[in-house]
């Protein structure tokens, strides 16, 4: 099915109207939900795309954010084990989206609507009661705000594309070319003795890249992106996330 | 993540109408300062329905629980060889329902801020996963108490599905496909809009769970 794009003003008033909200515990900031702040005019919009099948791309920030929220709450223990750090502070729970409406421009927003999606299977949705009693607006808001979620949900999944892993297997032996150039001028052996040990570094490291570096990698990076280096800022988020999709390219 | 998946039998999607959205955020120390002053005395005091005393005080129990398994837990930096024995005497009676478990002393660290050593155990408590994943669903129970409390506290409502699920799907992986009700919507007049909003919430919430399971796949996949 061809899906057509956005018109750039609607994406990027779309893109605007997502917020991720967090605050501070303990001096860290915790996002506890992403919210969409509907008003009659979006609302309209988002209704002409779905009747034409557009899909909204989303902005490279917001994607890196979003990305970056999924991930704290997915649970990782696994990869917490490979590094033995067991005590990170992220918790895994519901992703929660939560509708906002500006019913007119001197009105307040209200959060209407709410989906909690739990990534062991529970899925909760919540309605207030004065939408409810609206049914009109009540089917016009839960259908925009279902199709925005989905839409987000769609386009979390890290891509990755076929040269991503042939740039890491380069880079990987630009690495042990060096080693083994470092093993041949420093070490003071013979001829023979240089040779075997390059060998059996090149050996090593071909039989520990896929099972053994690449994990180790991959876990790395992703306790960087929850508590370490590329935990903080859209920029560092969209980087560690990049590193990812080139190390995942090597499965 | 195998393990997770291992663990998922089904999706269940529940849609609830709610006199307001708040927002449920887990801050670990509120949750367990909450849970750990439980105690029949806090309930009568707090003017909780006294129908829900029982499902409040086993929240209580199953928080001594969880930390008494993690005296005991070898892996964990909590575990004291000393009170090895003492400990499994009290798991035997902490393992049962029953109220016996109310007269044993507890050994929780008391949640009090001005009190630097016992503020600092709790810390360290906090800083064990096993703890906090337990704390996560007895916050969720207790929340699910609160919201019908304040039910069971207006008469008027009790009949009403405000405040409730209303409606839960379970879609299983056997491929069996479970509805509940609550009995308050067969009396509802616009129950065939409830109905069609859950259906919805059914059809979409499920599309959404596989794109979060996608996108795990995608990060953990080996």
């Amino acid at each position: 099915m061809n899906h057509q794009p956005l018109p750039q003003t609607f994406a990027q008033r779309l893109n605007e109207s997502i917020q991720i909200e967090s605050l501070k515990i303990n001096r860290r900031p915790i996002v506890y939900r992403v919210s969409f702040c509907f008003d009659p005019q979006l609302l309209a919009e988002i209704e002409q795309i779905k009747a034409i099948d557009a899909k909204l791309k989303l902005s490279s920030k917001n994607l890196a954010n979003l990305r970056h929220y999924a991930l704290k709450n997915l649970p990782l223990a696994a990869i917490y084990d490979d590094l033995g750090r067991h005590k990170s502070n992220h918790n895994n729970s519901a992703l929660t989206f939560t509708t906002q409406y500006i019913a007119a421009p001197d009105r307040p927003a209200i959060a209407v609507l709410r989906s909690a999606i739990d990534p062991e299977g529970k899925i909760s949705q919540q309605v207030r009661q004065d939408l409810y009693q609206d049914t009109l607006l009540l089917t016009r808001i839960s259908q925009a705000h279902h199709w925005l979620v989905l839409e987000i949900l769609t386009q979390l999944p890290l891509k990755t594309k076929a040269w991503y892993s042939s740039l890491v297997c380069v880079c990987f032996f630009i690495g042990v070319a060096i080693a083994c150039s470092l093993v041949w001028y420093l070490i003071p052996l013979t001829y023979l003795f240089k040779i075997v040990i390059c060998l059996c570094l090149i050996m090593l490291a071909k039989l520990s890249f896929k099972p053994f570096i690449i994990p180790k990698l991959k876990a790395g990076i992703t306790y960087h992106l929850l508590d370490g280096l590329f935990a903080k800022g859209s920029n560092k988020k969209k980087i560690g996330l990049k590193i990812l999709s080139f190390l995942i390219a090597c499965n | 993540m195998n393990h997770l998946l291992e663990n998922i039998t089904a999706v269940e999607i529940s849609t609830a109408i709610v006199d307001e959205i708040v927002d449920e955020i887990f801050i670990p120390w509120e949750v367990y300062q909450a849970i750990y002053y439980l105690s029949r005395s806090h309930l009568s005091h707090s003017g909780v329905h006294p129908t829900l005393w029982s499902r409040y005080l086993q929240l209580r129990r199953q928080l001594e629980l969880a930390f008494c398994l993690l005296l005991l837990d070898t892996d964990s930096s909590l575990y004291n060889r000393h009170l090895v024995e003492e400990v499994k005497r009290d798991l035997t009676i902490l393992s049962q329902r029953n109220g016996s478990w109310e007269t044993i002393a507890t050994r929780l660290p008391e949640p009090i801020p001005d009190r630097r050593q016992s503020m600092s155990k709790v810390n360290k408590l906090l800083q064990e996963r096993q703890l906090i994943n337990v704390l996560q669903q007895l916050n969720k129970q207790k929340i699910a108490l609160d919201r019908r409390d304040r039910v069971l506290q207006n008469a008027d409502r009790q009949h009403n599905i405000i405040d409730t699920t209303y409606a839960q799907t379970s879609l299983q992986l056997n491929g069996k496909i479970v509805n509940r009700y609550s009995q308050a919507i067969l009396e509802c007049s616009d129950r065939q809009v409830l109905l069609q909003l859950h259906e919805q919430s059914t059809n979409t919430g499920e599309q959404q769970w596989r794109s979060l399971v996608k996108f795990m796949l995608s990060v953990i996949s080996r």
